[in-house]
């Protein structure tokens, strides 16, 4: 019996592993291992609900690899993929809350910057993060950058104020001479303050006064830096901050003005609009001005009458950038108004209004959600629509896209196969259209591939020759094979612009090997050039 | 009996040759009753919260049911979870209930600004439920900054890149001639949920020489990671230099953790060009930290010279900086094209990597602490590179003496006073020698204070005497105070004004006991120093304390750092301050008028002729003049024509120099008032 129940257990470990050698290995770095695309496209027949998830941002096969790496395979990887500390995603988070010391000291021994991997830290997992990067004990201890316009800190004070703002303001204020030093600049240590109230603001709003009072009280900040603490102030609750600021000064002074109109725009609109006249220097509407036209044109429908009041409030210098953020909050809250504007009045439209609702129109094209708004229009509207529209694309938004690059296409199979019909291609060309090729080529994935094959065509006219274009592909030439761009060049006939060439060729390939392209200049001065 | 065994074995040995092969392959674990894999029974979502097999709780998610999903959360908030059964059971819900996906996120504190995923998750929501996005955004009890985050992205929904179809057949469609602007988005997501096939796609782009496709180099790091030989094996065709350089460079990073002689492979295989110096660079970062020694041998016998090879010499010197100082120095003092890693020359090989001054600055600080004369003479030896580290090299270069006079004052005094004054006078103007001489002992600084009566720099000794008394009195306000009698006079006066400005910061009672013992054309500005320090806590004992000053060591001025402060914070008491002065406090009315004359007449235009003659009673013409200025900043919006007949009122005496700068002034303000 025992020896039976063996052989079972033993033939069942063998089918386990039987069904694990068929599978294959997922982690296989074999090419020849990759699984094969499939000989057309088919509809794969999986459950409706794996089909929604296809476009998730989070995928089971990256899961179910990263879920069967060790710790330190993880941070390799997090290391190779370039993560070093700019774009965290939660392979980065999931290092930092499970040994934070280690990708430090990974960041350290690469000579990488730590500060923004500091800063996403603190975000997320402030508890933990701040009282070590406070102390700044290696490997925490994050290097000052010596170029002083973005020696911005490496602490950031919004999670904690989300997180735990008891816990958060008594660290702060125990650290506040230390936060002064690490603010430099204008700020002088209000800014730590301020992203704690914003943290508190987005998620105990009730609570936001009572710890500005305590700032305050304190005197943590200079008292001129109070007024950038009012907009979350003011959001969170206007009443109370109203108060506040009537108590405390007898004229409001501008900035406190619009710090409170700013706040207030989105809780209590009438309330900001009657606090704009009281911002005595108006250099310092623009915050204010812009949320209250955006919302006023969001949520009233009524463009004109948000950009009037723009007009009748907003120095002329600062109006033209908050009416396009009121127009872009119009089109994005009355999309169906939006072509019914463009069909009633689209000679007196401005021309941003038109660009800004193109723009979106076309968003909505690539997305398949024109025609749902069109649906709305009467026949007559979608008649006098067609020809804007018509011009600016968004109709045909795949053919304007695509045609300038198709044509760069084609000019370069042309090139390839009968050179000298590109040429005649050249000389048929219009002025602008010849520019417009040159900029196409220089953007064609093609002619970067190929770039000796179309440098060869525009070094065939020294007007060809001369435009930025022709810099571009020959930088890039110069990187994927310096000794190339060296020949070609030596074989160009002699123009005005061949020592600029030889310059550059010089200067971008002396990074790679200095000694070859240094041989190279010799070779062209000896040979006159 | 024995038919029964057979039976047992043949009935289960596919239900173990699938989960083998479920296991193995990470492929989903199905569970409905006839499925074979069923014979293993499913785990409770208890047994999985507990369970420390992440990989096991991540297949066991693949299948779960909503109330599984629920059950493994057990009423805790998302962030406390592992960040990836986290995201695990978010792709799950994606999957079976975006609803609950939301919920949970709109749950998390603040909106999930905690977990980094979060904007991912919500901007998938707001293309496939934006309903769910909407109703959040129109509930007022939501905290605004919430609100705001929603709506933005419900803005962008449709510019955003990301494909809502599925990427395969948007691929084929492509590569079988059609348009279709989506190609980008399908194969960065394809590269995200199958690399293999991605790279497969990738080759067939390529292969197929259509363009328009954008910058594949983005995708490139998950690609190599899945299957870097697959995408070695890419890399000759690929001749679009973005692309080709984030292959070699991203190989070079993965292949030199594993082996670096297969990175060296890669490197020897790649012809002369940026890439090939990409891969350079990664090799010497991936390598150096495990064998530095190996690692600079072959950057010195394989790189040929030129800015690539300096900064993986950078590179591979960082590790033993401090271990081997002198061989550091020496080295990068040979090197004639210094790289700083700032800019575009750093920009230009796709990563970071310690300057040369930093790496020398590592080196330095480690050789000061075995040989500090050796060390100072083999930087002072160095010869800028160029003009752009010469500033570093100045700053490198005061560090270190700045430190050694803090650690040893006798023995870097020494070496500094035997060079020409010209190369070590400019020290003391540079940022890091001041900060290296702030963190100096009591002692230090007591030894150091006595030998500046020796300095013949006059610049040099007087800051230095700033310096270091600051420093001392910082630490040891009594010491720093009965050094002052053993200086030379003109030193002993920079030395106290300096300590008395420190020990105001922390006791300003204290250092005003001090202020006699300065010079009479001195105490001014020290009394200004003790006030300003004062005000921080209370701005009336500020302004006592000036009142108690005698006349003759107090002016206008000095009111100036109290009063602005105080009147930005609390204008209610600056004013009933200014309405109890008597006619004794002439200095304070005027120190009064100079900064605050304009608000006093925003506040009460009636008050201009008692402000007006305030000004005029102020006898010193540059504080009258300063003080009319500040009147006329604000009478010019409400009353120009008054304000501009004041510039010309005789009794005020305004130079004429002056006149036409302040009538300019005053033009300037009706002008704006009238926009």
């Amino acid at each position: 019996m025992k020896k039976e129940i063996i052989i079972v257990a033993g033939s069942l470990v063998l089918a386990f592993l039987a069904g694990g050698l068929s599978s294959g290995s997922r982690d296989s770095r074999s090419p020849a291992a990759a699984p094969q695309i499939p000989a057309k496209a088919t509809v794969r027949s999986e459950p409706e609900k794996r089909q929604r998830a296809a476009s998730a941002p989070e995928s089971w096969a990256t899961l179910r690899r990263h879920a069967g790496m060790k710790q330190q395979a993880l941070l390799d990887e997090w290391m190779a993929t370039g993560s070093g500390g700019l774009d965290c995603d939660w392979l980065g988070e999931h290092l930092l809350r499970t040994d934070p010391e280690a990708i430090f000291r990974e960041l350290n021994a690469n000579g990488l910057e730590t500060k923004y991997l500091a800063s996403t830290w603190c975000a997320w997992d402030p508890e933990r993060a701040l009282p070590l990067l406070m102390d700044g004990k290696p490997p925490f201890a994050i290097k000052r950058d010596s170029n002083s316009f973005t020696r911005s800190s490496p602490l950031y004070f919004g999670g904690i104020g989300r997180e735990n703002p008891e816990l958060g303001l008594k660290w702060m204020l125990e650290r506040r001479g230390a936060l002064a030093r690490s603010q430099p600049g204008v700020f002088m240590g209000s800014e730590p303050f301020n992203q704690f109230l914003a943290g508190v603001a987005a998620s105990h709003p009730e609570k936001v006064f009572g710890f500005f009072k305590q700032i305050a009280d304190a005197r943590a900040v200079p008292a001129s830096h109070l007024a950038t603490m009012l907009p979350s102030l003011a959001q969170s609750d206007p009443t109370k901050a109203l108060a506040w600021a009537k108590q405390r000064y007898s004229t409001l002074p501008p900035g406190v003005a619009a710090g409170l109109a700013q706040g207030l725009a989105e809780r209590d609109l009438d309330a900001a609009i009657q606090m704009v006249p009281e911002i005595s220097d108006k250099n310092h509407v623009y915050n204010a001005a812009s949320r209250i036209a955006s919302r006023m044109a969001r949520e009233n429908g009524n463009l004109d009458e948000s950009l009037a009041w723009i007009d009748a409030n907003v120095p002329k210098n600062q109006s033209s950038l908050i009416k396009d953020t009121a127009m872009a909050a119009w089109i994005q809250g009355h999309p169906q108004d939006v072509l019914k504007r463009l069909a009633s009045e689209p000679a007196s439209s401005t021309s941003r209004f038109s660009d800004a609702a193109t723009s979106f129109l076309q968003a909505k094209a690539r997305s398949g959600k024109l025609p749902g708004l069109m649906e709305n229009l009467s026949p007559e509207e979608a008649t006098s629509l067609r020809p804007l529209l018509g011009e600016q694309g968004p109709q045909e938004e795949g053919e304007s896209a695509d045609a300038g690059i198709v044509k760069a296409d084609a000019v370069l199979a042309q090139m390839k196969s009968a050179p000298e019909e590109t040429e005649g291609l050249w000389d048929s060309l219009p002025e602008e259209k010849r520019t417009k090729l040159l900029n196409d080529l220089a953007r064609n994935d093609n002619a970067s591939r190929d770039p000796e094959q179309t440098l060869r065509f525009l070094s065939r006219s020294p007007e060809r020759l001369a435009g930025s274009s022709a810099q571009f592909i020959w930088d890039r030439l110069i990187q994927v094979d310096p000794q190339a761009a060296g020949r070609l060049a030596a074989s160009l006939p002699a123009a005005s612009r061949k020592p600029e060439l030889v310059a550059r060729i010089v200067s971008t390939w002396s990074a790679d090997d200095s000694v070859a392209a240094q041989a190279w200049q010799k070779e062209m001065s000896a040979a006159g050039q | 009996m024995l038919r029964w065994r057979h039976a047992l074995l043949a009935a289960t040995l596919p239900g173990a040759f699938f989960a083998g092969r479920a296991v193995f392959s990470g492929a989903p674990v199905k569970h409905d009753a006839t499925a074979p894999v069923a014979v293993l029974g499913r785990a409770s979502a208890a047994a999985m919260a507990a369970s420390s097999d992440v990989a096991a709780t991540v297949r066991w998610l693949e299948g779960a049911s909503l109330a599984e999903c629920e059950a493994l959360l057990a009423g805790r908030s998302l962030d406390k979870l592992p960040v990836m059964l986290r995201e695990a059971l978010l792709l799950r819900l994606a999957e079976i209930d975006p609803a609950t996906l939301a919920r949970l996120i709109f749950e998390l504190p603040g909106g999930g600004d905690g977990i980094s995923t979060s904007r991912r998750w919500l901007g998938w929501l707001a293309r496939q439920r934006p309903e769910l996005l909407q109703a959040r955004i129109d509930d007022p009890s939501v905290p605004i900054p919430q609100q705001e985050v929603l709506r933005e992205l419900l803005a962008h929904v449709d510019s955003s890149a990301l494909p809502t179809v599925e990427p395969v057949p948007v691929l084929e469609q492509w590569l079988a001639g059609g348009k279709d602007g989506g190609v980008y988005a399908a194969i960065a997501q394809l590269a995200k949920s199958d690399p293999e096939l991605a790279i497969r796609y990738l080759s067939q782009i390529l292969a197929s020489g259509k363009s328009g496709i954008g910058d594949l180099s983005r995708l490139v790091p998950g690609l190599v990671v899945a299957n870097p030989a697959a995408m070695q094996a890419l890399l000759p065709s690929v001749r679009t230099p973005e692309l080709r350089n984030a292959i070699a460079s991203t190989l070079a990073k993965v292949l030199v953790r594993d082996d670096p002689t297969l990175a060296m492979a890669l490197y020897d295989s790649l012809p002369p060009s940026r890439a090939r110096s990409m891969v350079a660079i990664e090799i010497a970062a991936g390598w150096a930290q495990r064998d530095p020694a190996a690692a600079l041998e072959w950057v010195q016998a394989k790189l040929p010279d030129g800015a690539a090879k300096q900064a993986a010499l950078q590179l591979v010197l960082m590790p033993i900086a401090e271990s081997d100082p002198r061989k550091v120095i020496s080295l990068l003092a040979a090197g004639n094209s210094g790289m700083e890693s700032m800019g575009m020359q750093g920009y230009q090989f796709g990563r970071t990597f310690p300057g040369r001054t930093a790496v020398l600055e590592k080196a330095a600080m480690a050789l000061l602490e075995e040989a500090p004369q050796e060390g100072m003479q083999m930087l002072h030896d160095l010869s800028p590179p160029n003009q752009s580290s010469m500033a570093d090299s100045t700053l490198l270069i005061s560090k270190a003496a700045g430190t050694w006079l803090a650690k040893d004052p006798e023995a870097a005094m020494g070496w500094l006073l035997s060079l020409p004054a010209q190369e070590y006078g400019f020290l003391s103007v540079v940022g890091p020698f001041q900060e290296a001489l702030r963190g100096m002992s009591p002692e230090a600084a007591a030894r150091a204070a006595k030998m500046l009566g020796g300095l013949k720099d006059e610049n040099f000794a007087t800051n230095l005497t700033n310096f270091i008394s600051a420093s001392l009195a910082a630490a040891d306000p009594a010491a720093a105070m009965s050094i002052a009698d053993g200086l030379p006079d003109q030193l002993r006066t920079r030395w106290l004004v300096s300590a008395i400005r420190q020990q105001a910061l922390a006791d300003p009672a204290a250092a005003s006991k001090e202020v006699q013992r300065l010079p009479e054309a001195w105490r001014p500005q020290a009394h200004g120093d003790i006030a300003g320090s004062m005000a921080n806590s209370s701005p009336q004992a500020a302004m006592a304390y000036l009142a108690a000053v005698p006349p003759a060591e107090v002016n206008p001025n000095l009111y100036q750092q109290v009063l602005t402060p105080w009147a930005e914070e609390s204008w209610n008491e600056v004013r009933e301050w200014w309405q109890g002065l008597g006619p004794e406090d002439e200095v304070a009315r005027a120190g009064a008028l100079r900064v605050l004359a304009g608000k006093f007449y925003a506040e009460d235009p009636a008050s201009a002729p008692d402000l007006i003659a305030g000004i005029l009673a102020i006898q010193n013409q540059d504080t009258r003049i300063d003080s009319l200025v500040e009147l006329l900043s604000e009478m010019a919006k409400r009353d120009p024509a008054a304000a501009l007949a004041l510039v010309d009122d005789p009794r005020m005496q305004v130079p004429s120099w002056r006149k036409d700068t302040v009538r300019g002034g005053v033009q300037e303000v009706i002008n704006q008032a009238q926009q």
